[in-house]
């Protein structure tokens, strides 16, 4: 089953479109880094690609079928910032709560402490709560990840944590990965395939 | 570095009133006994773990602190005390602040209008940052993550400030125009200013750095010069180590673990559980900074 988009068009200003006749395959099991200058439409991609925005042209499928419409995506989402993406009211175990029930070797492997799913999400740094996105798309449902520049706000020991168990866990379940970045170094690092996105 | 630096941190200390259970109120203590300085001419770096209190320090330096939090210690602007008064007539115009979140960036406001300065000097630094002149007439939820750190920055720049406080001023710009900005900011220290700069990008910011601070769990393990990230055995904390160790281009190996939480940090040294060469010494105790080959180091086997 892989990831596909065609043709896919889109503009936020309707004289100017950011995303012209984009073509994009993932395979299961890849793990994709896409590097490109700033404000060239990559987190607009990923949002297309997940399902959160539907593009003004062109189709994205998965297997051959179009993204379901209701109910679990299997195309799951990670965003640059942590704390904007976590509700604020909830404990993080119920934040973990709302995608899957991960059992304890897991949160062992992403590096998550018991103590901190009491917690509310203004009293963990960055780092920790990108532990809990990262957590939360690895539903069993998931089949592919798009990772939106994901480890900038995490110091580089924690990056490298991170990164470690999102290669093993993705490779042993055969997930596809899609990697924004600004790195060249880190994609590399990470990456089967690296795409340079141009303008 | 025998002038008077422009900004001096002495003995700082940050903590917050959390409320536990029912009436309980306790204190936790986020930054603990910090002394840090920047000189005129200076790019200071600051990094470390996420979560250290390296954006907490930026506050308390500014005065922006949440309100329930406190700071202690002292903090000097140019040999003057930097209270209230002062920052007052100083910030905005002689201490300029990139923060660390875009959402800072008034969403009702035009782009341009957010970077206050005579028009030219506004263009120019339009110019420098590479921003079209349409971007200027645009609203913040139009922007890229990339257009709108560049805004933010160029708020802080327009100015000529002589102390600068650039939180994470990089993240989500490619890295020809990261080097830019680097660039910007390296000129402004050429040009007299301090610069105090708080990121986690060390392979790009070592360039153009002088000295770097790194911090774990509220205090400052290190302070080592940018040139001493060039191998491993120049470095002298073992934090510092695993940092250099854990950078994508110098093998991208972690070590396990994370840092203490706030609240259950005990006296002596905090990186201990993560730490492959301490010894009973290393928790007994406060440990005190000590020069080690013109650094400063907070370790008893640091050599």
């Amino acid at each position: 089953m892989q990831l596909e988009a065609r043709g896919i068009k889109f503009g936020y200003d309707k004289s100017r479109l950011i995303l012209d006749d984009v073509l994009i395959t993932i395979k299961p099991g890849e793990r994709v880094g896409m590097i490109g200058p700033s404000g060239c439409g990559k987190s607009t991609l990923a949002l297309i690609l997940s399902g959160y925005i539907t593009p003004q042209g062109g189709d994205v499928f998965l297997g051959g079928k179009p993204l379901p419409k209701k109910g679990f995506c299997p195309v799951q989402l990670i965003h640059q910032n942590p704390e904007k993406s976590l509700n604020p009211r909830i404990k993080l175990k119920e934040s973990l709560g709302e995608a899957w029930s991960p059992p304890a070797e897991f949160l062992d492997k992403v590096g998550i402490t018991a103590q901190w799913l009491e917690r509310y999400p203004r009293e963990l740094s960055a780092g920790e709560l990108q532990r809990f996105c990262i957590a939360r798309v690895f539903a069993e449902q998931t089949r592919f990840i798009i990772a939106d520049e994901i480890s900038v706000m995490l110091d580089v020991i924690t990056q490298a944590q991170i990164w470690e168990f999102i290669i093993n866990e993705t490779r042993q379940r055969e997930i596809g990965l899609l990697a924004i970045t600004h790195s060249a170094e880190l994609a590399r690092k990470i990456c089967t395939r690296v795409i340079e996105y141009g303008q | 570095m025998d002038k008077m630096p422009i900004l001096n941190i002495d003995g700082l200390s940050v903590s917050f009133a959390a409320y536990g259970k029912g009436a309980g109120k306790k204190e936790l203590r986020v930054i603990s006994n910090l002394s840090i300085n920047a000189h005129e001419g200076e790019i200071l770096a600051v990094a470390g773990a996420s979560g250290s209190g390296k954006s907490l320090l930026a506050m308390a330096i500014l005065g922006i602190l949440p309100r329930n939090a406190k700071a202690e210690g002292a903090i000097s602007y140019k040999g003057k005390a930097l209270d209230e008064m002062l920052l007052r007539k100083l910030r905005g115009r002689e201490i300029a602040f990139v923060p660390q979140s875009v959402e800072y960036l008034d969403p009702m406001m035009r782009a341009g209008k957010q970077v206050s300065g005579d028009k030219s000097a506004v263009e120019k630094v339009f110019e420098r940052y590479r921003l079209d002149k349409s971007v200027s007439g645009m609203f913040p939820f139009q922007l890229s993550g990339g257009m709108a750190r560049r805004i933010l920055c160029a708020t802080a720049v327009v100015g000529g400030a002589n102390l600068i406080i650039a939180d994470e001023p990089t993240p989500g710009m490619s890295k020809e125009l990261a080097t830019r900005a680097m660039k910007h900011f390296r000129d402004l220290a050429n040009e007299g200013a301090a610069v105090m700069l708080i990121t986690h990008d060390l392979s790009l910011a070592l360039g153009y750095t002088d000295r770097v601070a790194i911090f774990y769990a509220g205090t400052t393990a290190e302070i080592a010069f940018a040139s001493d990230f060039e191998c491993e055995d120049k470095l002298r904390h073992p934090y510092t180590k695993a940092l250099w160790r854990a950078m994508p281009e110098n093998g991208f190996s972690p070590i396990p673990g994370s840092q203490p939480l706030a609240g259950k940090l005990h006296q002596g040294c905090l990186f201990e559980a993560r730490c492959d060469i301490k010894t009973k010494e290393c928790i007994r105790g406060a440990i005190k900074p000590r020069v080690v080959r013109g650094g400063e180091v907070c370790c008893l086997y640091a050599t």
